[in-house]
């Protein structure tokens, strides 16, 4: 009896609780996501904060959810950094020369230390299947839609063969113990490095189109 | 001006947005609901799309007075867009066979 007095009494406290909580979320909703709003603002340049201040205050009131507009603000906070130094810079914090230039130095570096590693890899490939070419070429699209080969080691593959329920001979294609040890530690993506230092991908950078 | 376009995937979601509706307007929400972008992503899109003059925008027509809300702010492609927006998308086809940015 006592037991479950106990258990009534504290189930109607969570509930006043939650009902508490829950109002008082909803009032302070507006005035957060109306700080967040400011603060992207005021990040802007001069020249554009009347403009998204009203489209964006207008976007916000089309944001089902109380949840939904705290994260549209601050999404605004993130995209005021990218659109003020897009305007104020005309790209990005980091030039493209600039950004090139370290892509070409740190790509040589990187190709220098792994060189020994480079051609092991290169050696066990061919040890794995003397026939097999050393590197596999994708076509990918690169920045403004240029299409370039990107190059990685190929991942060997080993037919393996799976018995069925029903007594079944399945043959399925597995990658190789190299092939795998390969992926598993990334090592199959060094010779992007060569693309990167060609300058058709970049160190850092968006995923190239038509990649998984 | 004279603003690089970078054709990532986000914005071939923006862009195919935009020309589903063209030759019409649509506002920002709208181009967030039909590329399933947040804001942090779709504005700065958006921006850029608009000072390399792939874009061109403008307020709805009645004041703010009449609405009793906020203006919304309508997004069109531009002819050059338009037609950069197409090849573009001949591109990433012809590479790639299919609407690859379409798969979530």
């Amino acid at each position: 009896m006592a037991k479950s007095l106990g258990l009534a009494f504290w189930g109607m406290i969570t509930a006043l609780l939650t009902r508490f909580f829950g109002d008082e979320l909803k009032a302070w909703v507006p005035y957060f996501t109306n700080r967040l709003l400011r603060i992207a603002i005021e990040r802007l340049p001069e020249a554009q904060r009347e403009r998204f201040s009203e489209e964006w205050a207008s976007h916000i009131s089309e944001v089902p959810g109380e949840f939904g507009r705290i994260v549209f603000a601050m999404g605004c906070v993130v995209a005021s950094q990218e659109m003020a130094s897009m305007l104020k810079y005309g790209e990005a914090l980091l030039s493209r020369g600039f950004k090139r230039s370290l892509d070409i130095s740190i790509s040589v570096a990187a190709l220098f230390l792994v060189a020994p590693l480079f051609l092991c890899i290169m050696v066990l490939l061919k040890l794995e299947s003397a026939g097999g070419s050393v590197l596999s070429r994708e076509e990918r699209l690169g920045a403004n839609g240029r299409r370039f080969l990107m190059y990685r080691f190929r991942l060997g593959t080993i037919d393996k063969k799976l018995e069925l329920a029903n007594g079944q001979l399945k043959k399925k294609k597995q990658l190789s113990p190299l092939g795998y040890f390969l992926w598993r530690m990334d090592l199959h993506l060094l010779p992007q490095l060569v693309n990167v230092l060609r300058g058709e991908m970049t160190l850092v950078g968006p995923r190239t189109l038509g990649d998984r | 001006m004279g603003m690089e376009v970078r054709l990532t995937a986000q914005t071939f979601k923006v862009l195919g947005a935009l020309l589903t509706h063209s030759p019409d307007a649509i506002s920002g929400a709208e181009i967030g609901r039909a590329a399933t972008l947040q804001s942090g992503t779709l504005y700065p899109i958006l921006l850029r799309l608009e000072q390399a003059g792939w874009l061109e925008s403008r307020w709805e027509v009645e004041t703010p007075q009449e609405l009793g809300r906020p203006r919304r702010r309508f997004y069109q492609l531009t002819g050059v867009g338009e037609s950069k927006a197409k090849s573009a998308f001949r591109d990433i086809t012809s590479t790639l066979g299919g609407l690859a940015w379409q798969s979530r």
